[in-house]
C-alpha cells in the first residue's frame, strides 16, 4: 500500500499483523487505527475508529475468520484515539503522514525535575496564549498538539547546541535535561523523522509520558 | 531571574502597530528568530530570555534588505545583524492571570501585557548576544527555502506620455496589488505563503469589501525585502520607473498586461459570462467561503461552466500555474471566480495605462538584466 496522509503503516505479517493489514486494506486510507470491542464478535463484525475519534462499524470478510483465535485476540487489543483528537480535528492534514510508533525510543527536552508535568505537555497546552502579534495561534497549529522528539540523544543535543549558539538562554526555555522515552505501537503516531532525527509524536489518550520514561539526565553540550 | 532593564527608556507600543509577522528564521521548540515587516522595513524579533513562568523577552531590530539577504545566504551572522543595527528595542511580553469575579463560576482568564524599551546601553545586550558562528541554518527554519529567488533586482517599467499625479497614484496602487497577487501565487522563500493565502480566501467573500481586503492582505504578505521599492524615476518621453523588487514577479505583471491586450476579446467574453452566472444566481453578495463545491447552490453544469470560463481566462492570460495555485487554496469555485475576476479587473485597469500611452511595456529596457542589486 502506498503512503497517504492519514494512512496507517501496517504491521509485519504476523498472524495478528495480517489481521491488522487486512483491516487497513478494507478500511482504506482515512483510517489509521482500529478498535475491536470483543474478540468473539471480531470474527464477523467489528467497530473501528479513526484517530479523530469517529466510530464506524464494518463486517469482516470470510477470509479473516480463518485466523486462529489467539491471533485475533492479539489483534483486537484496544487502540485508543489520539489524546488531543478533539483539538486537532479542525486542523487540516493533522497529523500529517503519521506512522506507527515503530521508532522504539524517543528523546525529548526536559526540566531538571523529571516529574514536572510540563515535560510532557504539547506547546498548545504549555502556553496556549503564547503568540506574537500576527502569528497564527499555537492552538491552531498541528505541531502545537504534538510532543517534539528526536531519534537519538546526540541529535537532541546537537539541536540544543545549535539553538543555544543563536539564543544563549535557550535552555531556560526548554530545560537543560533530556528524557529517554519508550514508544510502542500503542503510544501514538509519529511523523517521519527528518534528516536531523527530529519527529513529532502525537500521543494516544492512554499514553502517560512519565510512565514511559526510561532515563533522565542532564544534557552534555 | 531575568536581567533588569528598567533603566532603559520606555517606548510607546503604538510603534509596533504596523508590524506584521512574516515567518520564522529560527524555530526550535517555538520561534527563536522571526521575520516581521512594518510599512517599509524588515524587522527581526530575536528571542532573548524567559523567567520560566510568565514573561518572555524579545529584542526587536530593523534589518536592511542587503543585510537580510546576506544573513539568509550565510554571508553574515546573527551577531553582526544585532550589533550593527542602529535601532534596538526590548519587548517584554508577560502573561497576566486574572481572577474571576466572585459571582462567576468561570475559569480564570488570561491576558498579556507588553512593554517596549529602547536599548540605549549596549551592555544590556551582552548576555543575549549570539555567537560569531550563528549563521542562518535552513534546518532550523522549516518554512524557509533559500533555493528560491532571494535577491531583489532592478528592473524598468517603461513609461511614456503625460502623467498626472493621480495617474502615478492609480498606477502604483494597481501595480502593487498585482505584484502582491503574483508574489503570493508563486513559490517563494517563505514556503508557507500558500497557507496564508488559503486563510485569506476563507474570509467572507461578498460585495467589494473583501476584494479590497484581499489585496491589502496580499500586500502585507509580501516581506519587506521583496516589496516594491522605487529606485529611480526618469520622467521623459520615453522614460522609465526603475523598481527594486523580484524581477520574475515584475515580469509576470508585465506579461499579463501584454497578454490581456492581445486576448482582450476572448477574455472580455469569459468575464461577462462569469459575471452573468454570479449575478443570475445572486452569488455576488453571498458569503460562500465556508462551503465546498459540493454544497454550492449551483448545478453540476453551472459549476462546469464556471470552471471552463475561468480556465479560458487563465489560458488567455497565460497564468495557469498561478490560477491553479489560487484554485487549490480557494474553498470553492465561486470564491476562485470572484478572486480571478478582481485580478482581471486590475489587469484591465493597468492595460488602460498601456492603451493611453502612459506605459510602454513592450519597449525593451536598456538596463543590464544581469545587474543584481544585492
Amino acid at each position: 500500500m502506498a503512503d497517504h496522509p492519514g494512512q496507517r503503516r501496517c504491521s509485519p505479517a504476523t498472524s495478528a499483523g495480517m489481521l491488522l493489514k487486512y483491516l487497513c486494506e478494507i478500511i482504506g486510507e482515512n483510517v489509521v487505527t482500529l478498535c475491536v470491542y470483543s474478540p468473539i464478535v471480531a470474527y464477523t463484525q467489528f467497530q473501528y475508529m479513526n484517530d479523530l475519534g469517529t466510530v464506524h462499524s464494518q463486517s469482516l470478510q470470510p477470509a479473516t475468520s480463518a485466523l486462529a483465535q489467539p491471533a485475533a485476540q492479539q489483534a483486537v487489543a484496544l487502540i485508543a484515539p489520539l489524546k488531543y483528537a478533539r483539538e486537532i480535528k479542525e486542523i487540516a492534514q493533522c497529523p500529517c503522514y503519521p506512522n506507527y510508533t515503530d521508532i522504539g525510543i524517543g528523546y525529548r527536552f526536559a526540566l531538571a525535575d523529571v516529574t514536572d508535568t510540563k515535560n510532557f505537555l504539547p506547546l498548545a497546552l504549555l502556553d496556549p496564549d503564547r503568540t506574537m502579534p500576527g502569528r497564527k495561534p499555537i492552538t491552531t497549529c498541528c505541531e502545537g498538539w504534538s510532543l517534539s522528539m528526536f531519534t537519538t540523544l546526540d541529535a537532541l543535543q546537537a539541536r540544543a547546541a545549535k539553538a543555544a549558539k543563536r539564543n544563549p538562554k535557550f535552555l531556560k526555555r526548554v530545560g537543560d535535561h533530556y528524557t529517554q522515552v519508550k514508544l510502542t505501537d500503542l503510544c501514538g503516531v509519529q511523523t517521519e523523522p527528518n534528516n536531523s532525527g527530529h519527529f513529532e509524536f502525537f500521543e494516544r489518550a492512554t499514553f502517560d509520558g512519565h510512565k514511559a520514561v526510561i532515563s533522565h539526565g542532564k544534557m552534555a553540550l | 531571574m531575568m536581567l533588569n532593564i528598567k533603566t532603559a527608556p520606555r517606548l510607546n507600543l503604538s510603534l509596533l502597530d504596523k508590524h506584521v509577522y512574516m515567518s520564522d528564521l529560527v524555530y526550535v521548540e517555538g520561534p527563536l528568530l522571526s521575520l516581521y515587516r512594518d510599512a517599509k522595513d524588515n524587522w527581526l524579533y530575536f528571542w532573548c530570555d524567559t523567567d520560566s513562568k510568565s514573561k518572555e523577552r524579545w529584542l526587536l531590530f530593523p534589518v536592511s534588505r542587503e543585510d537580510l539577504i546576506a544573513y539568509l545566504e550565510a554571508k553574515k551572522n546573527l551577531l553582526e545583524l544585532v550589533t550593527s543595527s542602529t535601532k534596538r528595542w526590548f519587548m517584554d511580553y508577560s502573561r497576566i492571570s486574572q481572577k474571576p469575579s466572585d459571582d462567576s463560576a468561570s475559569e480564570p482568564t488570561k491576558s498579556y501585557s507588553r512593554e517596549l524599551r529602547e536599548v540605549t546601553d549596549s551592555t544590556l545586550l551582552e548576555e543575549y548576544l549570539p555567537t560569531a558562528d550563528s549563521y542562518f541554518d535552513e534546518e532550523l527554519a522549516p518554512n524557509i527555502s533559500v533555493t528560491r529567488e532571494l535577491s531583489p533586482k532592478l528592473y524598468d517599467v517603461p513609461i511614456d506620455g503625460n502623467w498626472f499625479i493621480k495617474d502615478l497614484d492609480n498606477f502604483s496602487n494597481l501595480y502593487s496589488q498585482l505584484y502582491a497577487f503574483f508574489y503570493c501565487t508563486k513559490p517563494q522563500f517563505m514556503t508557507d505563503i500558500g497557507s496564508r493565502v488559503h486563510r485569506l480566501l476563507e474570509a467572507p467573500w461578498k460585495g467589494g469589501f473583501s476584494r479590497v481586503n484581499l489585496f491589502d492582505a496580499l500586500q502585507k504578505n509580501v516581506p519587506a525585502v521583496h516589496d516594491l521599492k522605487i529606485h529611480e524615476m526618469a520622467y521623459a518621453s520615453p522614460g522609465d520607473i526603475t523598481i527594486e523588487a523580484l524581477e520574475s514577479v515584475g515580469a509576470s505583471v508585465k506579461n499579463t498586461v501584454i497578454r490581456y491586450r492581445s486576448e482582450i476579446t476572448e477574455i472580455g467574453l469569459a468575464v461577462r459570462s462569469l459575471n452573468a452566472v454570479l449575478s443570475d444566481k445572486a452569488l455576488r453578495r453571498v458569503d460562500l467561503s465556508k462551503y465546498s463545491d459540493l454544497k454550492l447552490p449551483l448545478t453540476a453544469q453551472e459549476k462546469e461552466f464556471i470552471s471552463e470560463k475561468m480556465q479560458n481566462i487563465a489560458d488567455s492570460l497565460s497564468i495557469q500555474s498561478e490560477f491553479n495555485d489560487l484554485a487549490s487554496r480557494s474553498p470553492n469555485i465561486v470564491v476562485s471566480a470572484k478572486v480571478l475576476l478582481s485580478v482581471v479587473s486590475r489587469i484591465e485597469r493597468l492595460a488602460d495605462f498601456q492603451a493611453a500611452g502612459l506605459l510602454d511595456l513592450e519597449r525593451n529596457s536598456s538596463r543590464n538584466k544581469d545587474s543584481e542589486l544585492i
